[in-house]
């Protein structure tokens, strides 16, 4: 009985098995493979084997530097702000007003379409001569600002892109929290006479916890490996100053065709992603102990 | 009744016979022909082109365009993948050595002497456009669409000021500077320039380094017998050129860091600017009478010669070839062939189209309606043709300048070392390349 039921199960789950070898395990592997190569696809004749030189070549890379550094600005900033605003407005959705439904329903759509289309929009929107941005900014005595077109502003325009698009996900995760917090302990808190402040620090952010650790995990793992953003606005410029992990990758792999390089970066982000969410994971999981 | 028949079938026979005929004089029906080709503003001429071609012929075209960067990529990994996606590839001179050598495009020499030379008249193409099309002595690509960079001028705006066309890089720089923040002329900046991260500012440095009296590797310049690849980026000359883009910057409107060809001839057809260097290509944009708004007031001239009143004014533009990978060799060289003709080759220049043959730039039609090709003609002997490198490894070399420039652009590193960093990278690729020894 037990044997069949094994094979029935192998059976089963042997389309995800083959799926996912062929679409994650092998590329993976090929990728390993292709790190060790001097590898460009327009010139396959011409590819050498270096084995490690790659990665020597790599770790002396300042454009790979830079972009690990500005791929961490980006992830760190655009987090923190997320959460903040994300909590703020799941604050605001959790009032029970009239019409709230259908803001909550519209403040959505910027998640709901792909970052390529909405760089493209804000392109046109920061665009430093016609654009909407400056054109407000002027208005309202703020002045110029050079927006994706300065080295200082383009990153924080990437932020604030990033932020505008993420913060629903954040919000839409805590406004679930905030719902499900039982009436009794608002109502026991009462009794205790807490003020909002205390109410907010020790009820509601505690009861989040565990809710803004996924969120914290999951766009951060979104943030390491940002690229249709900055694809479609600052292409990693002006000079090296947007230059992401992922850009860095597709630069290489899919504008100069040097596959070998190319891997190199990407096994080298992958791994850079696995230590860091093992890390977070298990930080999240410890902090949950104690908590408890 | 009987009659009624007659006349039925008289009219079937007709109708047969009149489709046969039709399908003769349609030899291409049913069949298919796909291109790729850059989204430049020569696309519009190229769809009212195709649509005669299928006319003509009854063969159908599918025509797909895309931005500079993502042309090399679409065309390079379909090429490589060998699938057949596409059946003639309009590529940019500086690729011509990458695709040739990657096997990726057909040598059309012996398609071109199967031909009536009459109809192929390749004496009329400028020299250096033929050249630019061939890789190691034979032809791989036509050039149908050849770019020239002109100066492009507000002269109402020099008459005001008394100045005239610059004709030296230093007086250009003098014009930009005289109508930058200048009371008597608000509203406007001196000059729009590639300044973008990339392409843009990397091919940006290539057409200037020529005047700046330099060049990019040891043996390799107009009239060169030698061969030696060895990289001269990090020269006097080559840091000039950076500290020429830098200065010119200040002349630039605000948010020029971003600028690539469209957005500086954008600039000049907008009235926010008093001059620029561009491409032909770009040149009817400010003749355009719904768009432009400096419609009779833009003047051409040579691109500005260096201190030595040396010059080598930049060439560039794309050729047409047939993708080795094509499943209909023959449909695409019946294209090329129709469309790179003399006859053709004006009705293209007629919808605004840039002209590369001797026998469209001196078409007393043409001269009439586009008032530049007079400096074309004065261009044209001046030019050379590895004004950019067109090695495989053009692409990347012509990147990574364009990205080491838009650094030092904005101070994040000094123009010297721009130049350092670039001499770098392109001596590893070089000797990867098995160029140096």
């Amino acid at each position: 009985m037990q044997k069949r039921l094994s094979k029935t199960g192998l059976i089963l789950i042997l389309p995800s098995i083959i799926y996912l070898f062929f679409l994650s395990l092998y590329p993976t592997i090929y990728t390993v493979f292709l790190s060790s190569k001097e590898f460009n696809l327009a010139r396959p004749h011409k590819s050498v084997f270096v084995g490690i030189g790659n990665f020597i070549r790599l770790f002396q890379d300042d454009l790979f530097r830079r972009s690990l550094l500005n791929t961490l600005v980006i992830a760190v900033f655009s987090i923190v702000l997320e959460l903040i605003f994300g909590y703020i407005v799941a604050e605001v959705f959790d009032k029970r007003l009239k019409g709230m439904e259908a803001l909550r329903t519209i403040y959505m759509l910027p998640m709901m379409v792909t970052p390529v289309v909405w760089g493209l929009v804000w392109v046109y929107i920061f665009n430093p001569n016609f654009g909407l941005a400056n054109y407000i900014f002027e208005k309202v005595g703020l002045g110029f600002q050079p927006w994706f077109a300065s080295g200082g502003t383009a990153i924080l325009s990437l932020i604030l892109v990033n932020i505008w698009q993420w913060t629903p996900f954040t919000a839409i995760i805590f406004l679930a929290g905030l719902s499900g917090i039982p009436n009794d302990i608002y109502d026991a808190a009462n009794v205790d006479g807490a003020k909002w402040y205390q109410l907010i620090f020790s009820v509601k952010l505690p009861a989040l916890k565990q809710m803004a650790m996924v969120t914290i995990l999951i766009r951060l793992m979104d943030n390491l490996r940002l690229f249709d953003l900055v694809y479609s606005t600052t292409q990693g410029g002006p000079g090296s100053s947007t230059e992401t992990m992922s850009f860095f990758i597709y630069r290489h792999g899919f504008k100069f065709f040097n596959l070998g390089y190319s891997s190199t970066a990407a096994i080298l982000v992958l791994v850079f992603i696995i230590l860091v969410s093992q890390y977070l994971i298990r930080l999240f999981y410890q902090g949950g102990e104690i908590g408890e | 009744m009987r009659g009624k028949i007659i006349l039925v079938l008289t009219v079937v026979m007709i109708l047969v016979t009149a489709s046969v005929v039709f399908a003769q004089d349609k030899p291409l029906t049913g069949k298919t022909l796909k291109m790729i080709m850059i989204a430049d503003p020569f696309v519009g001429a190229f769809e009212k082109i195709n649509a005669k071609f299928e006319e003509i012929t009854g063969a159908k075209v599918v025509m797909d365009s895309y931005p500079y960067d993502a042309t090399h990529e679409k065309e390079l990994i379909s090429l490589a993948a060998g699938t057949g996606d596409y059946d003639v590839i309009v590529y940019d001179i500086p690729w011509v050595g990458e695709f040739v050598e990657g096997g990726f495009v057909e040598d059309l020499e012996p398609y071109i002497a199967k031909e009536d030379p009459k109809v192929m008249a390749m004496e009329d193409y400028f020299p250096v456009g033929l050249e630019a099309g061939k890789w190691k002595g034979k032809v791989y690509g036509l050039p149908f669409g050849l770019y020239f960079v002109l100066t492009h001028y507000r002269k109402d705006l020099f008459d005001a000021a008394g100045v005239t066309a610059p004709k030296t890089l230093q007086e250009m720089k003098d014009r930009a500077k005289l109508f930058t923040n200048n009371p008597n002329f608000p509203g406007v900046f001196g000059i729009s320039m590639n300044f973008k991260r990339g392409a843009p500012v990397g091919q940006g440095w290539f057409e200037y380094i020529w005047n700046f009296g330099g060049k990019y590797f040891k043996g390799v310049y107009p009239g060169s017998t030698t061969e030696d690849w060895t990289p001269t980026f990090d020269t006097k000359e080559g840091v000039d050129v950076v500290k020429y883009f830098k200065e010119m910057l200040q002349y630039a409107p605000p948010g020029a860091l971003n600028y690539a060809w469209d957005e500086k001839a954008m600039a000049l057809q907008q009235g926010k600017v008093t001059m620029m260097s561009e491409w032909t290509v770009r040149t009817p944009m400010m003749w355009d009478e719904k768009l432009s708004k400096v419609l009779g007031k833009i003047d051409t001239t040579v691109f500005p010669a260096g201190a030595d009143g040396k010059t080598a004014p930049p060439v560039g533009g794309w050729v047409m070839g047939i993708a080795n990978s094509s499943k209909s060799k023959d449909v695409a060289w019946e294209f090329i062939k129709w469309f790179c003709s003399p006859e053709i080759h004006k009705e293209f220049c007629k919808m605004g189209g840039p002209a590369s043959r001797f026998s469209a730039v001196n078409d007393p039609e043409l001269m009439k309606a586009y008032p530049w090709y007079k400096t074309i003609a004065e261009t044209a002997p001046l030019t050379f043709v590895d004004c950019r490198p067109r090695i495989p490894e053009s692409f990347e070399i012509i990147d990574v300048v364009g990205l080491k420039l838009s650094e030092a652009l904005q101070d994040q590193i000094t123009p010297e070392q721009a130049m350092k960093d670039i001499q770098g990278y392109v001596t590893i690729l070089m000797q990867k390349g098995g160029y140096l020894k």
